[in-house]
């Protein structure tokens, strides 16, 4: 069955993790059916061409620009311990972490960990990055399907998210039998029934839902 | 009759500075001399209360005179005192009007003491450009400017004269490019230029990279030293024109983003190089550091950021 993946597919697969929704994102994206998606999606994730804006990595520059002045503080002398004190919970998480492989290798200093482990992260992210960029194939819409909008419109509130299932259902004319695979249960996948009466779209799945043949043939459920 | 500049008495000293370092306008007395003794004529000086208001900025080799204050503070452009060769011109007549004898005499005597430094009688002794360039950094404000332009971009200059250094004894150099690195970490003036920490942190980042594929940093480098000079002359100038200096802060602000997006792009060029190997110590790190990613791309709604 071929697949139209949606944003949280593409940024599961490529921030991956071994947990329930970054396999079930794997699954998806390395089954070997023909993954398709949309302008919208590619935009939401990616930005416009060469420019500094998508989620991904805006998100990724956040985090690497967050562990920097992380590494600075340590390099110019403050502990980890007094850092930790000043960050938000999701980087204390992080720094205990660091200080737990410190604690366990008094050899490795806890900014050449985190650097380490940004090099790792941040390698990682690209080569996967690079991986959904050559292993789907991305639509650009340029038919506009005002009475399909309409009826999209009366159920679905948020009009980014009509315009992805548009971009679905533009695929699915010429693809027959796609499944939209999307995570995000309240906004689309909640919204299944509307969608399959108004769409070629032929069914709506959450990325944890994918045909159980498919485990069969997924790598990667650790990072390396 | 020609009226009297604005600055009587910096028209005086550059004149008179001419006159004493170079009275035929020969090539050894060139623009880079002229600015730099000028900078230490200022300074010492300043030491015995004598304020000439030299306009100046430190950039990227130093104090460099701000043309256009300069201009309207004598009424002569800066550039009338040069040669189309760089060297100065030889002065016939000092404009001595304005300043009392008093003043006229102790920037005299400065003028002597300092070139006293670099010549033997009338004689240029070897190496005096360089020495001048080395005292004046000494006054540079910060140390973060000595180390990086003085010794890590120096350092970066004789390995690139020596390829073959480079081949054969990487580890060394590599271990001391860190150590250049780690010094300016130290150094990094982030209370005065903290506009410019994110990119010099990207900048240090990708430089380490750099390191680690055994690639070149001297253009990266002299890319960063360009972005931070742009900063630096805005923060650290004397008795320069209020809209020069907006003007130069306008440009910094301006270019800014450029510099961003090519030291990223040469990070991610130079990540992608990078062979790493499996640590199985950092994978819970990892790990967490792409959940917390995850979340945060997913909570952002709507979809387009």
């Amino acid at each position: 069955m071929p697949y139209f993946l949606d944003s949280n597919v593409i940024i599961g697969y490529i921030f991956h993790t071994a947990d329930h929704w970054g396999r079930a994102a794997v699954w998806a994206f390395e089954d070997p059916e023909p993954n398709h998606s949309g302008f919208a999606v590619q935009r939401e994730c990616f930005g416009l061409c060469d420019t500094d804006s998508g989620k991904v990595r805006t998100v990724r520059k956040d985090v690497v620009r967050a562990l920097r002045h992380v590494i600075y503080e340590l390099k110019r002398g403050r502990t980890l311990d007094g850092i930790i004190g000043d960050e938000n919970d999701r980087i204390r998480e992080i720094l205990a972490d660091v200080r737990a492989v410190a604690a366990d290798n008094p050899r490795r200093k806890a900014d050449e960990i985190l650097l380490s482990s940004l090099r790792a992260f941040e390698g990682e992210v690209i080569r996967r990055q690079k991986s959904v960029e050559s292993g789907c194939t991305w639509h650009r819409r340029t038919a506009y399907y005002p009475e399909i909008s309409a009826a999209l419109n009366r159920d679905i509130p948020d009009g980014d998210d009509v315009t992805v299932v548009l971009d679905a259902h533009d695929v699915a004319l010429t693809v027959p039998g796609l499944a939209y695979v999307s995570g995000d249960y309240n906004h689309i996948v909640h919204h299944t029934d509307t969608i399959l009466a108004h769409t070629r779209i032929a069914s709506v799945a959450s990325p944890g839902a994918v045909p159980a043949r498919v485990v069969l043939t997924i790598p990667g459920t650790s990072l390396h | 009759m020609s009226s009297m500049a604005k600055n009587p008495l910096l028209k005086y000293s550059v004149e008179a500075l001419l006159v004493e370092a170079n009275p035929v306008g020969g090539p050894l007395f060139r623009q880079t001399h002229l600015y730099k003794v000028l900078f230490l004529l200022h300074q010492s000086l300043k030491k015995r209360e004598i304020d000439i208001g030299l306009p100046y900025c430190w950039y990227l080799h130093g104090p460099l005179i701000e043309a256009t204050t300069f201009e309207e503070q004598t009424g002569t452009p800066l550039a009338s005192y040069l040669q189309p060769d760089g060297s100065t011109v030889p002065v016939c007549h000092v404009h001595d009007e304005g300043p009392v004898d008093r003043e006229k005499q102790i920037v005299l005597q400065e003028i002597k003491k300092i070139l006293r430094k670099y010549r033997s009688k009338a004689r240029w002794e070897e190496g005096y450009g360089a020495r001048l360039v080395g005292d004046a950094y000494r006054l540079a404000p910060f140390s973060y400017q000595r180390t990086f332009k003085r010794e890590y971009l120096d350092y970066l200059t004789s390995l690139a004269n020596e390829p073959w250094l480079c081949e054969h004894a990487y580890d060394t150099i590599s271990g001391n490019l860190l150590q250049y690195l780690d010094t300016l970490v130290k150094q990094f003036p982030e209370n005065e230029m903290n506009e410019l920490l994110d990119t010099y942190l990207a900048w240090d980042d990708t430089a380490r990279l750099l390191v680690e594929v055994h690639e070149p940093l001297d253009d990266l480098s002299n890319r960063y030293w360009e972005i931070f000079c742009s900063l630096l002359r805005v923060r650290k100038n004397e008795n320069v024109l209020t809209e020069v200096v907006e003007q130069w802060e306008r440009s910094f602000f301006q270019a800014l983003p450029l510099y961003d997006h090519e030291f990223e792009t040469a990070h991610d060029e130079a990540l992608g190089r990078l062979e790493q190997t499996p640590d199985k110590e950092i994978d819970p790190i990892v790990r967490r550091l792409m959940v917390y990613s995850r979340d945060a791309c997913v909570r952002v709604r709507p979809r387009e950021l």
